[in-house]
């Protein structure tokens, strides 16, 4: 196997050439309306609407159930939604010439029976038309060189879910569905697999779901909340305003002066109006003599579109 | 994108696959043929005409590995991928048809060759209608009865939570495919010579017919729920 981190050099992210740009011109890269769709007749997702026109990490959130998997699928072209419409650059989401502008990567991990983990990459290079160059570069980035001869049955789960997301790096595309593309993955591969999805998805839409807050506020800039299987929230996620603020101040010690604040673990906590007000009272506590070592939001914006 | 990819990909892997099935049913034909090519004294009409008869039956046994495929692939998820990829739900039943054919054509090769060499090789000639009887006979009933048992099988297993073992439809979906043959075979024995082409002719046009009546009924539903390998 490759040393760590050894498939994250210079190299390209992705293995082989771009896609040409399909569609109208100007038109957004995403856009439902009004789009219902589920299972056999069963509607999990309802009333979806909303336009992705610029290249960005869309966070989708939501709590087990809400929809978030449906909504992939029936993006994907692999649900057809039982009202409503979805256009991928302008383009009917289930024509082919749609489906071709984007990688789709769900929970299931999609590799067929029996293959070693080169073969399983082989297979899906062969369905996306790009060589065994694109194969040997997606194995060396994802450090599966070493793998390259196991079952892909006899491999651990993070390496199972390692193959299964290193699809979407044999071809490039222009959108990314990515369903949870980190779970499974110890924190160190998880950290790496975000990396190059944030080098990937420069001048990309990347949709990306977690149930993990702090991750999805960490890669991602937009957030679409989806809460029984409705549209809760889209939007930018630095707009998301909590109902209320809390900080927590670390110090180099105990410090006589925070005696007043509440304590969680090493932190002081305190309510405050908004992030502006935390310049003014780092300033006021460091002229008392606080020496500060850390400041940090003790609650996710995020967490507030499910409370 | 990728749908010649897809026919080269499922054959391959249907052969890799359903080899076991592919070697025994071979052997099997090759054997039961060769061994009434024995002159044994006595020896009854019925067993001079087991090539015919048995081609087809071991044809759609032999051909198993490319129904496994498909059930496999949809339970690993494989073809909710192919969807979203742009691969056309009919493409994937016609790759699956298309490989189970080349892997009729392989049982009957191999048993026609072998067999055909040996009766060549103790005669000096292959009788014609040994020849014609393979030609009216075995060949159609082989290829559609095999093309149906897999049609069918997809569609059972597309319609229907997909449980692997003999009571799912790769373990159970060969009997579909052995069924007209047996039927043809019984019904042959009550009609004139004849009637034979035209018997076969008939019954290889309705499985035919009914494999092109699933492939549209499957692929023209919106449903595609059915191809994903959990919800």
């Amino acid at each position: 196997m490759s040393p760590p981190g050894a498939g994250l050099g210079a190299m390209p992210v992705v293995a082989s050439g771009p896609l040409p740009l399909g569609g109208e011109p100007g038109a957004p890269q995403i856009q439902l309306d009004s789009v219902a769709s589920g299972y056999y007749g069963k509607r999990v997702l309802e009333d979806v609407t909303f336009r992705i026109d610029d290249p960005a990490i869309y966070v989708v959130l939501g709590p087990n159930g809400a929809g978030k998997t449906t909504l992939f699928r029936t993006i994907a072209g692999i649900l057809h939604p039982y009202t409503g419409t979805i256009r991928i650059r302008g383009i009917p989401n289930e024509a082919v010439a749609a489906r071709t502008q984007l990688h789709y990567l769900t929970h299931v991990d999609g590799i067929p029976d029996g293959l070693r983990v080169a073969e399983a990459l082989r297979f899906y290079a062969d369905i996306e038309h790009v060589g065994e160059e694109a194969v040997a570069r997606t194995l060396h980035l994802l450090e599966l060189d070493g793998l390259q001869d196991r079952y892909f049955s006899q491999l651990s789960q993070g390496q199972k879910k390692r193959v299964s997301v290193a699809r979407i790096f044999l071809r490039e595309k222009n959108i990314y569905l990515l369903d949870e593309p980190t779970s499974n993955l110890d924190p160190k591969m998880a950290g790496e697999i975000r990396e190059l999805i944030l080098r990937l998805s420069r001048n990309k839409v990347v949709l990306y779901s977690s149930h993990n807050l702090y991750e999805a506020r960490e890669i991602g800039s937009h957030v679409i909340a989806i809460v029984g299987g409705r549209l809760a929230k889209f939007g930018r996620i630095d707009d998301i305003r909590t109902d209320r603020y809390v900080i927590g101040i670390r110090t180099l010690g105990p410090d006589p002066a925070l005696a007043s604040f509440r304590r969680e673990g090493d932190y002081y906590t305190l309510e405050i109006a908004g992030p502006e007000e935390v310049p003014k009272l780092v300033a006021e506590l460091s002229a008392k003599g606080v020496q500060i070592r850390e400041v940090r939001e003790m609650e996710n914006p995020l967490e507030s579109l499910f409370r | 994108m990728g749908t010649r990819s897809l026919f080269g990909i499922n054959i391959r892997r249907s052969v890799i696959t359903g080899r076991i099935y592919l070697i025994i049913a071979t052997a099997l034909a090759v054997l039961t043929s060769t061994l009434v090519l024995v002159e044994v004294p006595g020896q009854s009409a019925i067993l001079n005409s087991l090539l015919p008869t048995d081609l087809p039956l071991f044809a759609v046994i032999g051909s198993t590995g490319a129904l496994l495929v498909f059930v496999s692939d949809k339970m690993k998820g494989v073809h909710e991928y192919l969807i979203a990829y742009g691969i056309e739900t009919t493409s994937i039943f016609a790759s699956i048809v298309v490989a189970a054919m080349v892997l009729v054509s392989i049982v009957v090769g191999a048993t026609l060759a072998v067999v055909g060499g040996t009766i060549a090789v103790q005669t000096g000639t292959l009788p014609g209608a040994l020849l014609r009887q393979v030609a009216v006979y075995s060949l159609p009933l082989a290829y559609t009865g095999t093309a149906f048992m897999t049609m069918a099988g997809m569609a059972w297993s597309s319609l229907a939570t997909p449980r692997m073992g003999v009571n799912g439809p790769a373990g159970i979906a060969p009997l579909l495919g052995i069924g007209p043959v047996l039927i043809v075979t019984i019904l042959s024995s009550l009609v004139g010579p004849g009637w034979l082409p035209w018997l076969v002719g008939g019954v290889s046009l309705a499985l035919l017919g009914m494999v092109a009546l699933l492939i549209g009924l499957l692929s023209r539903s919106k449903g595609r729920e059915r191809f994903l390998s959990m919800l």
